[in-house]
């Protein structure tokens, strides 16, 4: 494009331009600049005694970064591999979930029958109720002694019995914990082997690497909120309050899907499962990415609802409780380690990008497939 | 064959139903259980109790007029027992902390949140109710004085005690300050009261008494017990250790004419009606344990009969002897009744006795009658459980949570951030989803690619700098001649954290980018060609734009804005961190509040109901455009 077109073409598009410019202005003050000056920090040293001198802290180059990923001293390492570890799994569990959820019930809410529209909107109450009700209203049902989950579970004596007598899911649960055991046992082997060969010893425990699933015993109620079942107190209720987006968005996608296909395809004889993922599943892929693009970044940097149920204790959501967010947080503002938590925030966020990055690749790869 | 294909479509749309309702409660019920607990008191929460509390029905009154039975309950309930021992009339109050007293031919029932009322004793019908006047009652306005930390348990409420002769009544209500004493005409309804005079210490009313030998009104308190002349109004007062009167107790009976007993947790005193001396104490210091606190007293001829921790004693009024040494009855393990001759001695809360049988009232509102001949329970009586509670003291937690956390400062500020948030959000990403849907301007592609990777960036990155350069701000302009001139003294330079401004421009920049992607859906759903026909008619751009294409968009403007709206609302880092005291919004201040408040349950739930509220309505009313607005962006993509 040359100069001279490229000019015209700016002139022809004034109006475009004006229109644009407050949001340009406000985003370029409000996003870009402090952007850059937080990229800027992750290269100072700052913290309390420093922060007065602000952008002229004393530049410590890679200081940070090396302070984050190498050095074994430094006090942002407390709790920052928990941190990442459970991120990565938080945000895999409830990205599922919301959509499993969002799925099932969209597939139950696609049929006509009278109410539906009022049931619709029954279903999306959760989403209403604000983040940092859900931290605290939660936080409160699962608790050990009060709480109605745990209640629920032991104190009504038909649950009880149908829960340990019949249906004896604390056994179920026990062979999974076990299954999964032995697969991470089978699958870390390998590692531990090699590097035991080179002399490196490599300890691990089940318990460290995969929060197992709650273990029930009919006497003593679990405690949800310390112990490696916190990792399932946030899993819980980020799906409950987040499912009902994905629900309306696939209903959505899915009231686009002409019959016409379902029928054709009953003609020829599909069943209704070779229906759902030969018809279904490809058509709603457009509604899927941007569900788990949107659902993953979101999940990532969940804050409200952890910070909100561990309110009672420092603040400190234990070890299977903490995410990335929090733990930044509380670098940077409870022991104002900032030049640190600003560089693990871009290190974070410069994984993110890789990720949305391939991700965006596969979508519009897709996108042409079926478009 | 079409038939067995129908049948098993309408039996799986069944089964589906079925299946989806189940999952619509088990999903909402999480709601329900807060707003539920809101109004559950928090002594039962922290006891684990789940259901519905019912009031306590412990039996506080015996009677036996005409040969029947009158069994008054703690929760307002009296029931009438003939001699036979049928229960013949039923009434109830339904309120918490009763109180009753009886004259020839009919019951009064007093409790401070219900009023008074009036019962025949023929049919237990009512006669009258009368309202109690608000200036001797406990107040909300008791509770808002209390210090911070500490919050009236929400079910107490005082007693309200009851006495009265024939041509009145007088009643006290215990209450931290009360300190008067409602007098009520019976025959012109108008009430009158008696403040007693400061110089008297005490804390709490608990008891009254008239004496109709003398014409005086004895007015047991915790600190001093005083004797009123209603003839001259004089008050004279005795000090004795009246460190505990159990509520529903008559602690002071008149004896004759010239003595009246007192009933304290600790003893007994004989006092003379005119000098208001001691004349005989009963039990000494070391006689009483704890397990032998006094609940109940009932006189007969010249025996007490004293209902204790452990039993009930006979004490004789002359010679102070215990005619039994022991408690009539056994103990009882964990309230176990183990025969029929045994009961849980320490409930014992009311006592009548006629000398040859003594009706004993515990709590749980069960009455026994115990043969002093034959020394066994030669009957029992179950009264009625009490009422539901829910809603009666429920609303106590909404009241009691706003003294103690300024919570209308908390919904203002949110209201006023979020919504001027909304507008600037709205206006400018309209504009500018607008620009970018219709105009193919060098740099389209760059400016939408990079609003979408500002999605990547996390609040923490933005809000270091912005935390920083608040502060910077505050200290370099304090600093600064210009400003103090400005501002004159007392400048502590300009305070952007704790302002308006300063989060709902953050909070805008912060939405922008999600709204801006909603919009260009809806943007690019009308039609071009209706804008294109407008332009060949002479319209200009900004015509185009806001005769046309606005009206057309305005439904995705209206859910983006409530998109905007309840993601503000929602927003706690920026909000913790950049606000001062005066303006943070209320996710913050439900932070704090939790973090006060860290076991008052029932406290958070009433708050957390409250702050959903707003929310809840704005999604009622407005309900189809955001479900619209949704899912136009799965459609769109």
């Amino acid at each position: 494009m040359s100069a001279q077109s490229l000019v015209i073409k700016i002139k022809k598009n004034k109006f475009a331009y004006y229109f644009i410019a407050p949001a340009l202005i406000g985003m370029v003050l409000l996003n870009f600049i402090p952007f850059m000056q937080g990229f800027y920090m992750s290269f100072l040293k700052l913290n309390l005694h420093t922060m007065d001198r602000y952008l002229s802290a004393p530049f410590v180059n890679w200081g940070n970064y090396y302070d984050v990923l190498f050095n074994p001293n430094s006090p942002v390492r407390i709790g920052l591999g928990q941190a990442v570890r459970n991120t990565l799994y938080y945000s895999v569990f409830v990205t599922i979930g919301q959509l499993g959820m969002g799925l099932i019930v969209a597939l139950m809410l696609n049929r006509d029958f009278r109410g539906r529209s009022v049931i619709r909107t029954l279903f999306l109450f959760p989403w209403i109720v604000p983040t940092f009700v859900t931290g605290l209203l939660w936080g409160f049902m699962w608790q050990q002694d009060i709480g109605i989950i745990n209640y629920l579970l032991y104190d009504i004596p038909l649950v009880k019995a149908l829960f340990f007598n019949v249906f004896h899911i604390h056994d179920i649960i026990n062979i999974i914990n076990a299954i999964i055991t032995l697969l991470i046992n089978v699958l870390l082997f390998p590692i531990s082997y090699t590097l035991g060969l080179v002399g490196v010893e490599f300890k691990y425990a089940v318990e460290n690497i995969f929060p197992l699933l709650p273990a029930f015993t009919s006497e003593i109620k679990p405690a949800w909120l310390t112990g490696p079942n916190t990792f399932w107190a946030i899993v819980v209720p980020t799906i409950w309050r987040f499912w009902p987006l994905s629900m309306l968005m696939l209903l959505a996608g899915l009231q686009n899907i002409p019959d016409s296909l379902y029928e054709a395809a009953s003609i020829d004889g599909a069943s209704s499962w070779k229906k759902f993922w030969h018809i279904t599943v490809p058509m709603l892929k457009s509604v899927w990415a941007i569900l788990l693009m949107f659902g993953i970044i979101y999940n990532v940097y969940s804050f409200n609802i952890v910070i909100m149920m561990f309110g009672n204790g420092a603040g400190f959501p234990g070890e299977w409780g903490d995410l990335m967010m929090t733990n930044i947080f509380r670098n940077s503002f409870q022991q104002w380690n900032f030049g640190n938590g600003a560089a693990i925030s871009i290190m974070f966020m410069a994984f993110m990008s890789i990720v949305i990055y391939y991700w965006h690749k596969f979508y519009i790869s897709s996108e042409e497939i079926y478009r | 064959m079409i038939n067995s294909v129908s049948l098993k479509k309408i039996v799986s749309h069944y089964t589906i139903n079925t299946i989806m309702v189940i999952f619509l409660v088990v999903n909402l019920f999480p709601i329900f259980w807060m707003i539920y607990n809101s109004f559950k008191g928090n002594t039962e929460i922290m006891s684990g109790n789940v259901g519905l509390k019912k009031s306590e029905n412990t039996i506080i009154y015996l009677n036996k007029i005409n040969g029947n039975l009158f069994v008054g309950s703690s929760d307002g309930a009296i029931t009438k027992i003939n001699d036979k021992s049928k229960k013949i009339d039923y009434y109830s109050l339904k309120s918490l902390a009763t109180n009753f007293w009886a004259d020839k031919d009919s019951i009064w029932v007093v409790s401070s949140d219900k009023g008074l009322v009036q019962l025949s004793n023929e049919n237990l019908g009512v006669i009258k109710r009368i309202t109690l006047p608000n200036k001797a009652l406990p107040t909300v306005e008791m509770l808002r004085n209390k210090p911070f930390t500490k919050v009236v348990d929400v079910a107490h409420i005082g007693q309200i005690t009851i006495t009265g002769s024939d041509q009145k009544l007088w009643m006290a209500a215990e209450g931290g300050d009360i300190r008067t004493v409602m007098e009520y005409d019976r025959d012109s309804g108008a009430f009158s009261f008696i403040d007693i005079p400061d110089h008297f210490k005490f804390d709490q009313i608990k008891s009254l008494q008239y004496d109709k030998h003398n014409n005086l009104l004895w007015i047991g308190t915790d600190g001093v017990f005083i004797r009123h002349d209603l003839k001259d109004k004089g008050f004279t007062f005795l000090t004795v250790n009246l460190d505990y009167m159990p509520p529903g107790s008559q602690g002071i009976r008149i004896l004759s004419p010239k003595e009246v007993l007192l009933q304290t947790a600790t003893g007994l005193y004989l006092i003379d009606s005119k000098s208001t001396t001691i004349i005989k104490k009963y039990f000494k210091e070391d006689d009483i344990t704890s397990d032998q606190e006094i609940n109940s007293l009932d006189i007969f001829k010249d025996n007490f009969y004293v209902g204790t921790n452990s039993g009930l004693i006979i004490v004789n009024k002359v010679s102070g002897l215990k005619e039994n040494k022991e408690a009539l009855f056994s103990r009882i393990i964990n309230g176990q009744i183990l025969d029929k001759n045994e009961m849980e001695a320490s409930e014992l809360r009311s006592t009548y006795t006629d000398g040859a049988s003594v009706i004993i009232g515990a709590s749980s509102g069960r009455v026994s009658v115990y043969d002093a001949a034959v020394k066994t329970v030669i009957e029992k009586v179950q009264s009625r459980e009490g009422h539901v509670l829910m809603f009666s003291s429920g609303w106590r937690n909404y009241v009691d949570m706003w003294p103690n956390v300024d919570f209308w400062k908390y919904l203002k500020n949110s209201v006023v951030i979020c919504g001027f948030t909304m507008i600037i959000a709205m206006i400018l990403a309209t504009m500018t989803a607008y620009a970018l849907v219709r105009f193919k301007f060098p740099g389209v592609k760059l400016f939408s690619n990079s609003i979408l990777v500002t999605q990547m960036i996390p609040a923490i990155l933005y809000l270091i700098p912005m935390y920083m350069l608040f502060n910077i701000i505050k200290d370099t302009t304090a600093g600064m001649e210009f400003f103090k001139a400005l501002f004159g003294p007392g400048f502590n330079g300009i305070m952007i954290k704790g302002s308006y401004l300063g989060l709902i421009f953050i909070y805008s920049a912060w939405f922008l980018p999600f709204s801006i992607w909603i919009l260009r859906g809806f943007f690019a759903a009308i039609p071009v060609e209706l804008e294109e026909a407008a332009t060949i008619d002479g319209c200009s751009n900004i015509g185009v734009f806001l005769r046309i294409t606005l009206p057309l968009a305005i439904p995705g403007i209206i859910a983006t804005g409530i998109f905007i709206l309840i993601q503000a609302w929602d927003e706690l880092m920026f909000a913790w961190m950049l606000t001062s005291d005066a303006t943070q919004t209320l996710p913050v201040g439900i932070r704090l509040f939790v973090g006060n408040f860290q076991n008052r349950f029932d406290l958070m739930m009433a708050a957390a109901t409250v702050a959903t509220i707003p929310v809840l309505i704005l999604f009622f009313v407005l309900q189809k455009h955001i479900v619209r607005g949704l899912t136009a962006g799965a459609v769109k993509g």
